[in-house]
């Protein structure tokens, strides 16, 4: 009874966490590579990395569930960012951890699952390199991190880098989910928890999620918890986002040169309380993703966007003023008359 | 005999033969030598060798394999395995090492004679304090008992962490270290290395599989071996083909290379082109099909381009701008296109600020712009091979030849993660005759010749001057000239740049 009611109560995200390799969406070479793996045994030392909500934790837990079955509790170990996880503890909490015994079949090794590896010390990755050699009969390690590119790269900016655990490790590079692969699930929770949800709805959950599972989940349930109903409107309150719609409007104007009306609906935005680096954002996803009118062309759709960009940029670097967007709405006007 | 796998295949497939080492002949001969040399005369100083190169260059596989070759036993060093009193870990610090180098081992040893010590892992305390692991590893020198073998990755990007911070050319001159140092593994060696653990496997990989792992492991057997082992479990690993490859530095090169095909290619729907089902569809090429002369729209959405080919932005933007110019029907479209990248390069500038633009747009706009232009005009028929960016390849070597001037001596006292202006304005505004290619040590040579370079009123040891340092002069230079190979090919003042 506690149980279910916990259940009940649980974020969705964890309550619809895949539990096996095939429910995991989108990924689908490397998935299919661990779901051998996972019948097979022998798994290498992997560093897992991409996006954030695009299942490598989900991914590693599912493929220790199916290589050690019951035993999963005694034979995973999984430490994350939050954990302290200096040098100190590699030495001697992972190191206890590998020399542990627990009775496992041939080719099934205990893992060690590392969270947010990157944000490792330099010292730890270090230790953690000569652990790994030692104990590789008995355990293997799993390393998931954010930006494969932060510690792939040449040269990093804080010196941080995975270069002798690299060596270590066969990498699997996840990309970020596809609309297509969010709408299944996101489809698959809604009826399951039997959501009342219309297209627009769920449209504005993909929209506002930009390829996180995780992120996606969470806008339904908050949808759904402050307003039963999920649809646009809903959805883009409850994300607090600018509204899209408006966004299309404003870019029609720009195209015809009326520089008056865009005007007025930006600075509806800023007036509404929206920050500058969030109008211009949810801009560049609309001007991104969303189909606009026939004049708008690949040409001007490039020019758009370089023109967010830079005053995107400018406002990063502080230039934050209502002045700025109406600049940009005025760039805008410029580049669709000489196009 | 077919293994079973159940270890790592890097241990398990690792070679126990010399001739199943796939290094370079003349590195294995120098370790042989070396090896044979440290039993050979009776001397006053047991030897030391500094033995260095990338990850997975196999430095540690080929002295283990050499030494049971000639059959010295090898003594590992880890401290991990030290116990106190109370079974509690040592604290790993300096003093364990000092005690590991000067110890008698008499527990260990196998009642065989010949003995080397083996250091692949320093105490992180000698990185926090490099002056006095010096000082400590000197004295420790003078009571060693066997040969040591300090066995180091020493490319790794962060500098405090580089053993090559530690063991400096002065250093090893003075203190009669020798050094060998291991490059990256060719290509063809790791072919050969792949092929011979594959077919050790229960199914052996197809060639053009091992091929494509050898080429991607960039020239690091280890996790060459490591990408053998992904890759290979399974029934019968062969039966797809390409598809579900996976390698270490893409996830799915295949598909990176594809995606920035089609961005280069940029082709657009073809009302020409009869509606065909997929399987004939790859037939197409024998029968080419009118291009449209009016432009349609893309086949593909930019976006969805730039989400498959899981690059980042400055990565994508390196390869568009290495084979934008195949690509470009005319000069004044490419002008376009260079500014767009110019733009880009400019967004992804560090521009320090609280919060960063989201990399996101620096593709968009360079794929959108590339695309967009390369529209009609003749495109390389044949198959076009995709170069691969050089600034990255420069950067890395330029980081690379920083190290080595930061390791050199006049340098290593001043230099602590920043560099010492006047020594390296010193080495570049050197005489023009004196080029950056003759090697470190024959620069510091002429330099010290014409008293440009202070060596802060130490002079240079003029007794082994004669015995030693020819023989390290030779060394550097061969790798300094197969080193700079492709930058010359490039471009020549790469150096200047920094």
């Amino acid at each position: 009874m506690s149980k279910a009611q916990k259940n009940e109560l649980a974020p969705w995200v964890e309550k619809y966490r895949p539990q096996i390799l095939a429910d995991i969406v989108g990924n689908e070479n490397i998935v299919e590579r661990l779901k051998v793996i996972a019948k097979e045994g022998n798994v290498p030392n992997i560093i897992l990395s991409g996006p954030p909500g695009c299942g490598k934790t989900t991914s590693v837990w599912a493929l220790a569930r199916e290589l050690l079955g019951d035993k999963v509790k005694d034979a995973v170990l999984e430490l994350n960012a939050s954990d302290e996880r200096g040098i100190d503890v590699v030495r001697n909490r992972i190191k206890t951890f590998a020399q542990t015994r627990v009775t496992l079949p041939e080719g099934r090794h205990k893992i060690i699952i590392l969270d947010e590896a990157d944000s490792m010390t330099e010292g730890a990755q270090q230790a953690l390199r000569r652990t790994m050699e030692m104990y590789s009969k008995t355990t293997r390690f799993a390393l998931a991190c954010n930006q494969s590119e932060k510690i792939i790269a040449e040269i990093t900016e804080n010196g941080l880098k995975l270069e002798p655990i690299q060596s270590r490790c066969a990498l699997l590079r996840y990309t970020k989910l596809t609309a297509a692969e969010l709408m299944s699930r996101v489809v698959e929770v809604a009826k399951a928890e039997d959501v009342n949800h219309d297209d627009g709805g769920l449209e504005a959950i993909l929209f506002t999620a930009q390829g996180d599972m995780r992120q996606a989940l969470n806008n339904l349930q908050a949808t759904v918890n402050a307003y039963e109903q999920v649809n646009k409107e809903n959805v883009l309150k409850v994300c607090d986002e600018p509204h899209p719609d408006l966004m299309i409007k404003m870019l029609a104007y720009c195209v015809d040169g009326k520089f008056f009306e865009a005007s007025k609906i930006i600075h509806e935005f800023h007036r509404l309380g929206f920050s500058s680096d969030d109008i211009v954002s949810t801009l560049f996803r609309v001007v991104k993703t969303v189909e606009l009118s026939k004049r708008v062309n690949e040409q001007l759709r490039q020019e758009f966007i370089r023109e967010i960009a830079m005053c995107h940029m400018r406002i990063i670097q502080g230039l934050s003023s209502k002045l700025q967007l109406s600049r940009l709405v005025a760039d805008l006007c410029r580049v669709s008359a000489s196009v | 005999m077919k293994h079973t796998e159940k270890d790592l295949l890097t241990t398990e497939l690792a070679p126990k033969r010399r001739e199943d080492l796939q290094i370079h002949n003349k590195k294995i001969g120098e370790v042989s030598n070396w090896i044979k040399a440290a039993f050979a005369q009776e001397n006053r100083h047991q030897p030391v060798l500094y033995l260095t190169g990338p990850t997975g260059s196999g430095k540690s596989t080929a002295v283990e394999v050499l030494c049971k070759h000639h059959s010295v036993e090898l003594i590992d060093y880890s401290p991990e395995l030290l116990y106190d009193e109370l079974l509690q870990y040592e604290k790993h610090d300096l003093s364990q090492l000092m005690n590991f180098l000067i110890r008698r081992h008499a527990s260990l040893k196998k009642g065989s004679s010949k003995v080397v010590l083996f250091v692949s892992e320093l105490p992180d305390q000698a990185y926090s304090d490099p002056i006095t692991f010096r000082n400590e590893l000197l004295s420790a020198f003078y009571g060693l008992r066997y040969p040591v073998i300090f066995c180091l990755t020493n490319d790794i990007a962060c500098w405090n962490l580089n053993p090559d911070r530690l063991f400096t050319n002065d250093y090893i001159r003075t203190n009669y270290i020798d050094t060998i140092t291991f490059n990256a593994v060719a290509v063809t060696f790791l072919k050969k290395a792949l092929d011979r653990a594959s077919h050790l496997l229960q199914t052996p990989l197809s060639t053009s599989k091992l091929a494509m792992i050898a080429e991607e492991a960039r020239g690091d057997l280890r996790a060459a071996m490591n990408m053998l082992q992904m890759n290979s479990v399974g029934k019968d690993p062969n039966r797809k083909t390409g598809k579900d490859m996976i390698c270490a530095s893409k996830a799915n090169k295949e598909e990176a290379f594809h995606m920035i095909g089609r961005i280069l290619y940029a082709k657009r729907i073809n009302p020409n082109a009869p509606v065909i089902s997929r399987i004939t569809n790859k037939k197409r090429k024998s029968v080419p099909v009118p291009e449209p002369t009016e432009r349609t729209d893309l086949e593909h959405n930019p976006s969805d381009i730039i989400t498959m080919s899981s690059m980042s932005s400055d990565k994508l933007i390196e390869f568009l701008f290495e084979n934008e110019h195949f690509f470009c029907s005319d000069l004044s479209k490419y002008r376009k296109v260079i500014d767009t990248f110019s733009v880009c390069d400019f967004m992804m500038g560090d521009w320090s600020t609280a919060r960063s633009l989201p990399d996101e747009y620096a593709s968009e706009i360079a794929v959108r712009s590339v695309m967009w232009h390369n529209f009609k005009g003749p495109r390389p028929m044949a198959m076009q091979p995709i170069a691969r960016p050089v600034l990255r390849e420069l950067n890395k070597q330029m980081e690379s030849t920083r190290n080595e001037v930061r390791k050199t001596a006049p340098y290593q006292t001043i230099i602590h993660n920043i560099t010492d202006p006047l020594s390296v304005e010193n080495f570049l505004s050197r005489p023009l005759e004196v080029s950056w290619k003759l090697g470190k040590d024959q620069i510091e040579d002429r330099l010290e010749k014409t008293n440009s370079l202070n060596f802060k009123g130490r002079s240079r040891p003029t007794k082994n001057k004669n015995v030693k340092i020819p023989k390290a002069t030779e060394k550097i230079d061969d790798e300094e000239e197969e080193e700079t190979y492709t930058i010359e090919e490039s471009s020549d003042d790469s150096f200047d740049d920094f």
